[in-house]
């Protein structure tokens, strides 16, 4: 029996490496070179990390009946895994790759479904995604990052920041000088860092917010049905107000309204604002809207 | 220091100095060379889409109107909101120095931002898509949004043409948003209609149309076969 077993998971385990061929290859790319990398299979991974070196490095594996192209020159490299639609007619394995790339250089990923992993990035970062799950780590100027289903993870504080998800959470720790979360039901949770120009949307999915805002802050929540949380650092100076669906303002609760059509706006300040200070705005169609100090 | 400077020379010069002509004209030879670096800069090759530069081609007019919808309705919203809106909070506002909701310095008198960034918004040039045909009686808020009901509308045809070669997974995530989206909208719509000059859920109904395009912007985007 045991025999059996050992001669069956060797047979899976060679299949499963038969199923997949390894890559290796590196280019010279300059420090703020492009890498534009597209993964159109249904699975596998992309890791990028940034390192000191003025080069592009990808190594792993990738799925048999898939196919791989890359190149380009000093100034951008191109990466690129595909179905092969005129090889085989099933995919076998994963392609899982781990790109090396100049630390600051300008990042394009276009992916399925492949997972989504960068750190070590200080330049600019695209990710377009459908079911991938993006997780970014770093110090990237800027990032854009879309996704349909997957989750969007981010522990950084780029001056610009765009996330956006259909039904996929957005998790976001850091601090931005102009940010905007959008989702139609995924959770928005921010933790963390001080804002200035922000946005968070959604559809039905919840909102919290715990961190600071600049002095001259000015913050958006728009939900219809989606419950805003806001937690306030205590040192913050913000007017704040919520329209709309009933809230509860550090303690001060909107009047009851015996029409649901005739909302009314509850105001707050948080400590001394000034007249063109921060100002939070949100806005709620029928969710809960909660503001308190943390 | 000009004590130590003899008054001829420096007559002479002032003399010199004031026979320079006032502007040169660069070598032309010299001006040409730039010139053709310029132009030739202007003409950049576009980057090669496996799966989607003649798709891009074929989208955009689609894509740009969308964005112009969105520009029109969102021109339109701030004219109504600037008619329907109070020009200073109520006196039960304990805030009475606070900027009024309207005015430009306050993140909600913004105009909304378009959809997927300026870039959508470059793709022109345009078609606006027609509204459908609305009563006599019908406000500024019905005919904004049915300038977006007609962009979805358009969008969402071209979804449907795509549809069968789309990973069904991916569809049904799409379809479960967009019927959230349009309970939504369905929603504040109506709540509108009870209370027309209500400037929250007209920004409420905006967020949410918007959603809903660039939802299907997206899904538009998405490549084919691949997926």
């Amino acid at each position: 029996m045991r025999t059996l077993r050992s001669l069956a998971l060797f047979a899976a385990l060679s299949w499963r490496l038969s199923a997949q061929e390894q890559v290796s290859r590196s280019y010279a790319l300059s420090a703020e070179g492009s890498v534009r990398i597209t993964n159109l299979t249904d699975s596998g991974s992309i890791r990028v990390i940034g390192w000191d070196k003025d080069s592009v490095a990808v190594a792993g594996t990738i799925a048999r009946g898939s196919r791989f192209f890359s190149g380009g020159g000093y100034q951008g490299i191109k990466i690129f895994v595909d179905l092969d639609k005129n090889g085989f007619t099933r995919v076998a394995g994963m392609s899982d790759l781990v790109v090396r790339v100049p630390a600051r250089a300008r990042i394009w990923l276009n992916t399925a479904m492949a997972d989504i992993e960068l750190s070590a990035v200080s330049g600019q970062v695209d990710v377009m995604a459908v079911g991938s799950r993006v997780r970014v780590q770093g110090t990237p100027s800027e990032l854009r990052a879309e996704t349909m289903n997957g989750d969007v993870e981010v522990t950084a504080s780029p001056t610009y920041l765009r996330l956006k998800t259909a039904t996929g959470h957005i998790t976001w720790n850091g601090s931005s000088e102009d940010v905007a979360l959008t989702t139609v039901s995924g959770k928005i949770v921010i933790t963390g860092g001080t804002v200035n120009r922000a946005r968070f949307e959604s559809i039905d999915g919840d909102i919290r917010f715990s961190g600071g805002v600049t002095k001259s802050a000015s913050v958006t929540f728009d939900t219809h049905g989606g419950d805003v949380t806001v937690l306030l650092a205590k040192d913050t100076d913000a007017w704040v107000e919520s329209s709309g669906a009933p809230s509860d303002l550090f303690g001060k609760r909107s009047r009851p309204s015996a029409e649901r059509a005739s909302r009314e706006t509850n105001y707050a300040t948080v400590g001394k604002p000034v007249e063109a200070g921060a100002r939070i705005v949100v806005r709620s169609f029928k969710g809960r809207v909660t503001a308190s100090l943390q | 220091m000009t004590d130590d400077l003899d008054p001829k020379r420096l007559a002479r010069l002032l003399d010199a100095v004031a026979r320079l002509p006032r502007s040169v004209d660069p070598n032309p030879a010299v001006w040409e060379a730039i010139r053709n670096r310029i132009e030739a800069r202007r003409v950049r090759p576009i980057a090669a889409s496996p799966a989607g530069a003649d798709t891009i081609v074929r989208r955009a007019p689609w894509l740009a109107a969308a964005a112009v919808v969105l520009m029109a309705a969102s021109s339109g919203l701030t004219a109504l909101l600037l008619r329907v809106r109070p020009a200073t909070p109520t006196d039960r506002s304990p805030i009475a120095a606070m900027p009024a909701a309207g005015q430009a310095s306050g993140p909600s008198a913004r105009p909304p931002a378009v959809a997927g960034g300026s870039a959508d918004s470059a793709r022109s040039p345009v078609t606006m898509p027609l509204p459908q045909v609305l009563p006599a009686s019908a406000s500024t808020a019905d005919l904004v949004f049915s300038r977006y009901d007609a962009a979805a509308t358009e969008l969402a045809t071209e979804l449907s043409a795509r549809r069968a070669r789309l990973n069904p997974q991916t569809v049904a995530v799409l379809d479960t948003c967009l019927r959230r989206i349009d309970a939504a909208i369905a929603e504040a719509r109506s709540a509108l209609r009870a209370d027309p000059g209500n400037a929250v859920i007209s920004e409420l109904l905006t967020v949410s149309y918007r959603q809903k395009l660039d939802l299907l912007k997206r899904a538009a985007d998405l490549p084919l076969g691949s997926l």
